[in-house]
């Protein structure tokens, strides 16, 4: 099977942190959720796909073909945007536009003008007197008027207010009507993938602890809660992390049938959202318990 | 396409500056005006110095290394930009220059008429940009622009410092110059020229090495 993006066993060490064996696969036409901390390896991941940065080992292929040696013609292909915009402040957004443009071989002026208009951008304005709502906008603009058809994003919501966070979501969502579009989407804020996610990626110091379908991800687990002295050392095996109590216990399982089978109405089961696997994952990574 | 549009970028984003260059011109070709190969070099090294340092600046501040490298232009041509950026830097110096030796020659402004240059004083002001780039530009892409700002500072007052020694010594340099070359003009130009794209293209080779491995 070919797959839009496929890293394989990437390695990266810097001093103090390192990418350990990333492997990712993803498949055209969905958005799939890069989570975790800050600082457990996202923004590098992405860095190491975009050939910002150099790997120590492994490799990253970008529509079957190695980002290394097709760079150009890959870059063509991928929309970018980064939680700042990278752009020259003292450029207005037709000036700063006016440059990006010739670079691309299939940049669409038309569709590029509707997103201004879209967005309510004023494009004669400097940069340096938007907003960070309104930068990251015109971040999307760019991103979306060069028919890219692979859409990387690193943060895009960090540090926008809840309407233009919403807003954005919007955008994303109708992107990824258009069958060949596939996006790619880290963040630390999980509520924007509970709304669009159709997988989820869960990262922690360099490693990938968690990746699949969201919703079997969701239906796999479950949130238990119980009496403490329910918990014996066989048991807290079944789960990915214990937080305790001095009353009780909460968990996360894979197991829940089991516990179920063998608990019964002792123990409260529900599903959990995307922060709490999160946290529950990570936690795990630590020390094995929350 | 790519490196084209990496150039307009340049000049885009330093257009102040390069208007400003015109005030910089008018300045050093009237205060050198007895000594136009001097008055030429002076204004040669000194807007290309404020121009590319103002490019470098801004490319620091805005961290434009990284949109740069998302857009689908290979490294190479980032740092070939840089290079051929003195070429351009020369030819508007030339035009300004020119443009002063025009005006100044139907009537002197406060009695300081500038004279025209030769080829070789042209070629050497083209040598002189060269030099300054061939060794502040690896130092930047290796140590990046904070660091290497003192470095170009300290190579541009040096430069001033040797153009002034010629302008107090101009028969000695003139005297050793022949005497290093006692050729005819087609010859210095050659050699000028040969010189001037040797430095620029090992300097080339150094920068392109060390920015390809960079991270961002």
């Amino acid at each position: 099977m070919s797959y839009v993006l496929e890293i394989n066993n990437l390695r990266k060490t810097y001093k103090g942190f390192s990418l350990k064996d990333i492997n990712i696969k993803l498949e055209q036409g969905y958005i799939t959720g890069f989570i975790g901390a800050n600082g457990a390896g996202k923004s590098t991941t992405i860095k190491s796909i975009l050939n910002l940065i150099n790997r120590d080992s492994g490799d990253v292929k970008i529509f079957n073909k190695d980002n290394k040696t097709n760079d150009k013609e890959l870059k063509n292909k991928i929309g970018v945007v980064l939680d700042e915009g990278y752009f020259y402040e003292e450029l207005t957004l037709k000036e700063m536009k006016n440059i990006i443009a010739p670079m691309y071989s299939n940049w669409d002026e038309n569709q590029f003008n509707n997103y201004i208009r879209r967005f309510n951008l004023p494009i004669d304005r400097k940069i340096s007197k938007l907003s960070k709502g309104m930068r990251m906008k015109y971040s999307i603009a760019i991103a979306l008027s060069h028919n890219a058809e692979l859409f990387i994003m690193d943060e895009p919501t960090s540090g926008l207010d809840p309407i233009v966070r919403e807003e954005l979501l919007e955008i994303l969502s109708d992107i990824i009507q258009e069958e060949n579009k596939t996006i790619f989407f880290s963040t630390h804020i999980t509520s924007d993938l509970d709304k669009i996610a159709d997988y989820l990626i869960i990262i922690n110091d360099g490693k990938i602890l968690l990746q699949g379908a969201k919703d079997e991800i969701i239906e796999g687990h479950r949130l238990v809660k119980g009496d403490k002295n329910l918990l014996t050392l066989e048991n807290r095996k079944d789960f990915v992390a214990i937080k305790e109590n001095s009353y009780g216990f909460e968990a996360l399982t894979k197991e829940a049938s089991k516990l179920s089978r063998t608990y019964g109405d002792k123990l409260v089961m529900e599903k959990p959202n995307i922060e709490e696997l999160m946290l529950y994952y990570i936690r795990s990574d630590k020390n094995g318990n929350y | 396409m790519g490196i084209i549009n990496l150039m307009k970028k340049d000049i885009l984003v330093c257009k102040k500056y390069y208007l400003f260059s015109i005030i910089y011109v008018i300045i050093f070709a009237g205060l050198f005006s007895e000594h136009g190969t001097i008055s030429f070099i002076m204004c040669a090294i000194g807007i290309h110095y404020v121009i590319s340092n103002t490019g470098m600046a801004f490319d620091d501040k805005y961290k434009a290394d990284i949109m740069m490298n998302i857009l689908p232009v290979s490294r190479k041509d980032i740092v070939l930009v840089r290079y051929l950026n003195v070429f351009i830097n020369v030819i508007y110096v030339t035009v300004l220059y020119y443009i002063a030796v025009f005006i100044t020659s139907f009537k002197p402004i406060l009695g300081v008429q500038i004279m025209p240059i030769d080829f070789i004083t042209f070629l050497t002001g083209l040598l002189s940009i060269c030099l300054f780039t061939g060794i502040e530009t690896p130092l930047y892409y290796k140590l990046g622009y904070q660091k290497t700002r003192f470095f170009g500072f300290i190579v541009y007052f040096s430069f001033f410092g040797v153009a002034s020694y010629l302008v107090n010594n101009i028969s000695i340099s003139e005297k050793t110059i022949n005497f290093m070359i006692n050729s005819s003009d087609l010859i210095k130009g050659i050699l000028l020229f040969l010189i001037t794209i040797l430095i620029s293209y090992v300097s080339y080779i150094i920068s392109t090495n060390i920015y390809r491995k960079k991270d961002f």
